[in-house]
């Protein structure tokens, strides 16, 4: 019996192996590569996992199977730029410590065939610790598969209603900044030790970005400052209230991942409530700030492309929307090497859609990731 | 942003006429019902028939008093050209705690939950509501101008609900209906005196509406024999409006358990009974479609992706002739994404006309409000929504909302009826 369970798994591992390797074309469907060029009537090839051709009338590869996309739309995987995806409860935030900066995450992902993310078209995400501790950890970025693409991707600070409401001490923002300065401070001049300090050196002369989850104009304001201060590589999570300084944000060269928007206001949190719009993104668009989206999300399977699509009906460019669910976030993310775009070399992480991608109606058709066919529908 | 001042006066007035119609002086009838406004060249969507696709709207009085293609504008009419917009009903809210749990008021979170015993019958959501509470102009940038405030769900029984127009005002000005009784089938083991198991809850509402049975039967014997009836207990009395049907009782459950002992205490007491929540519709269409019980189902987004199994629940139980409303919650859920989260439900099935109605006729019908609100008829309130194209699209924002026949939205402008400022974007 063992023996016959080793000769099926080999088989297994066969067969999957040949379909990840033999070419597959996409043919016939408009391509939006995620860097604003679209190809009518496209073709798109790819094979061992990654993308080998893009273009039109491209002729099918010895062995290749082909997926007919005609009257369909094919784009890169979605990129959920600020998730929880894959933490419970307890992997989100720690209570031991305010500032837990070398924690990191163990994530515990659903099974591909059952991930409500991947049939909805997200195939990677940034996963942050949660906003409840000061400085949260390191966040990390990972492929709904499990495959990871980048460990230490960023540090996670938080300030506002989140971490006021979980911590004792400090009780109030100003409180919490001031421990922040001072705390980087001691990093500037060798005063932190161990596993800890070597992360804030990393943000401080290292090129580890600091993401900063901050949901009001003034609370944006402070983070700005505090990157020009320490001369942090800084991303702004969440930022609700940025179209009000989007100007300040663009000035600073500071990208911004959006959302959610589509929230719940909460027991505690309707004060920033005051802050929270869904033209946010496209405020901060045309105020030439570049933005991702994000959830938020924990274990709800939302889709990031409704994200888009509500910054879209808010006056967001159809490209702009998109761009920011694939090149975009990917350039934010520091990981456009691999993924982001659908063009020779990159990872062959690919939806095919029902109809034109951030409208009402689309829905996937077919997900692909690393070449593997994830989802039918 | 200014105020709309003109537009408030007018819907307190109007208010004031409507609430008191019998005392309002005839001349003053008169004068108002010269005032006709026709909304022309219209999507018109009255839910309670088919779309017309370019239809005429009359309002006199607060009322809607024709609609359809070949409608007559009358001489004199106020005309808006809605060419290019959808009108709908104005969206009916079944399940809110706006006006307790106050936009950028963190402590107010507090409000909603009366805690000190597990039964407060006699509390009535109308006594708590803050009218000034910012969320309030938020609703409206959605397009709802009906809403059902309730009072949290933290204990078995928080008490009477109230249904409310966002017309602004006070409550006095915004109230529209008694939203009946709110009950939970929840245990949480927060507190000592309440029930520690979701049966220990179904138990204690039961009791008490055999208690009230027996305070009813003791008061008619009294009556028939001439002896001192019992003393007047308000919990006793407000359980027995549930016995007469004379209120709804909205039971919130978000597990098939809960959910079932909904359905039992339906048919042991005959109530005029719906679920909120009911997160495990798909697990009991049968039952409920035979038990006729409507579920108001949410909060939907952010709580619920696309792809969870747990949408199939309300599309069944639509496709099998139960009634399906949707609500958000607030502040749970964001009211504004209500609308979106309908289109949902049509990716996995429901018609778009039967998503359109669970936003709109179907949670008024739960208030047996549907005869005055809820579609556009002849008869019938004239709250209606101005959308940029057809209802459900995620870009067809709200651009005019009215109520009463009265603007109280501008998205353009910003002016809106409870004079709180729109934040950009909205």
């Amino acid at each position: 019996m063992l023996r016959l369970i080793a000769v099926l798994a080999s088989v297994m591992v066969v067969s999957q192996a040949r379909a990840q390797d033999a070419p597959v074309v996409i043919r016939g469907g408009t391509i939006l590569t995620g860097d604003g060029t679209v190809i009518e009537g496209g073709d798109l090839v790819f094979s061992g996992g990654k993308i080998d051709a893009v273009g039109t009338d491209i002729p099918a590869p010895p062995g290749a199977s082909e997926i007919d996309a005609s009257g369909q739309f094919v784009t890169p995987g979605y990129i959920d730029a600020y998730s929880h995806i894959g933490l419970d409860g307890r992997q989100r935030w720690t209570r031991e410590s305010l500032m837990a900066p070398s924690r990191r995450l163990s994530l515990s992902l659903p099974p591909t065939a059952e991930s409500e993310w991947l049939r909805a078209g997200t195939t990677t995400v940034y996963v942050s610790p949660g906003a409840e501790n000061l400085v949260g950890g390191l966040g990390t970025i990972v492929k709904l598969t499990g495959a990871p693409l980048e460990e230490d991707a960023a540090l996670s600070m938080s300030y506002g209603e989140t971490a006021l409401r979980t911590f004792a001490a400090p009780t109030t923002r100003q409180g919490m900044v001031g421990i922040v300065r001072q705390t980087l401070v001691n990093a500037q001049e060798d005063g932190i030790a161990g596993e800890d300090g070597r992360v804030f050196a990393q943000i401080l002369f290292e090129s580890l970005p600091t993401r900063m989850h901050v949901n009001t104009p003034d609370d944006i304001l402070t983070a700005l400052r505090l990157a020009v201060e320490f001369d942090l590589e800084l991303i702004l999570d969440a930022a609700a209230g940025a179209h009000v300084v989007a100007g300040d944000i663009a000035s600073a060269g500071v990208p911004v991942v959006v959302g959610p928007t589509i929230v719940g206001l909460g027991d505690g949190g309707p004060y920033e409530g005051f802050a929270h719009t869904p033209a946010n993104a496209a405020i901060l668009a045309e105020s030439g700030v570049a933005i991702a989206f994000g959830t938020g999300d924990a274990g709800r399977g939302r889709a990031v492309a409704m994200e888009a699509l509500v910054a879209k009906a808010h006056g967001l460019s159809a490209n702009d929307a998109l761009v920011a669910l694939t090149a975009g976030a990917a350039t934010i993310l520091g990981v456009s090497d691999r993924i982001g775009t659908l063009a020779p070399g990159k990872d062959a992480d690919i939806v095919v859609w029902s109809e034109e991608p951030v409208t009402t109606w689309a829905e996937t058709r077919v997900v692909i990731v690393d070449g593997e066919t994830v989802f039918t529908r | 942003m200014t105020p709309s001042r003109p537009y408030r006066a007018a819907s307190i007035a109007l208010t004031c006429c409507v609430a008191i119609t019998t005392a309002c002086a005839p001349e003053a009838r008169r004068e108002e019902s010269s005032d006709v406004l026709a909304i022309v060249n219209a999507a018109l969507y009255p839910v309670s028939s088919e779309a017309i696709e370019n239809g005429t709207l009359l309002v006199e009085d607060g009322r809607i008093t024709a609609l359809g293609s070949d409608v007559d504008v009358p001489s004199g009419a106020r005309v808006i050209d809605a060419r290019g917009a959808s009108v709908i009903p104005g969206l009916v809210e079944s399940h809110s705690h706006m006006g307790f749990k106050q936009l950028n008021i963190p402590s107010t979170g507090r409000n909603n939950n009366e805690l000190s015993e597990p039964i407060n019958a006699q509390v009535r959501a109308i006594d708590g509501l803050n009218s000034n509470d910012a969320a309030f102009t938020l609703a409206l940038a959605s397009g709802v101008t009906t809403m059902n405030i309730t009072t949290g769900s933290r204990s078995p029984n928080s008490g009477q609900a109230v249904v409310v127009k966002l017309r602004g005002g006070t409550v006095s000005d915004m109230f529209l209906a008694h939203g009946g009784m709110k009950f939970a089938m929840r245990a949480d083991g927060e507190f000592s005196n309440f029930p520690d198991t979701v049966d220990g809850v179904y138990e204690l509402l039961v009791s008490h509406l055999r208690s009230a049975r027996d305070y009813v039967e003791a008061g008619s014997a009294a009556a028939d024999s001439g002896e001192k009836p019992p003393a007047r207990d308000l919990t006793h009395e407000a359980f027995a409006k549930l016995l007469s049907r004379e209120w709804v009782v909205g039971v919130h459950t978000s597990d098939k358990l809960g959910m079932e002992h909904a359905i039992a205490l339906k048919k042991e007491f005959g109530l005029d009974l719906y679920i909120h929540h009911g997160r495990n519709t798909d697990e009991l269409v049968d039952e409920l479609v035979e038990a006729e019980v409507p579920v108001s189902f949410g909060p939907i987004l952010p709580f619920m992706g696309t792809e969870n199994p747990r949408v199939l629940g309300p599309v069944r139980l639509a496709a099998a002739g139960g009634v399906v409303a949707f609500h958000a919650d607030h502040p749970d859920a964001h009211q504004y994404f209500l609308r979106h989260a309908a289109t949902m439900f049509v990716r996995k099935g429901m018609s778009r006309s039967d998503a359109l109605r669970a936003l709109t006729l179907n949670p008024a019908s739960l208030f047996g409000l549907d005869s005055r609100i809820g579609s556009l008829e002849p008869g019938k309130d004239a709250d209606f929504v101005f959308l940029e194209g057809p209802p459900l699209e995620f870009e067809s924002l709200v651009s005019r909302v009215f109520i009463d026949g009265v603007e109280v939205f501008n998205r353009a402008t910003g002016d809106n009826v409870f004079g709180q400022r729109v934040p950009e974007g909205w």
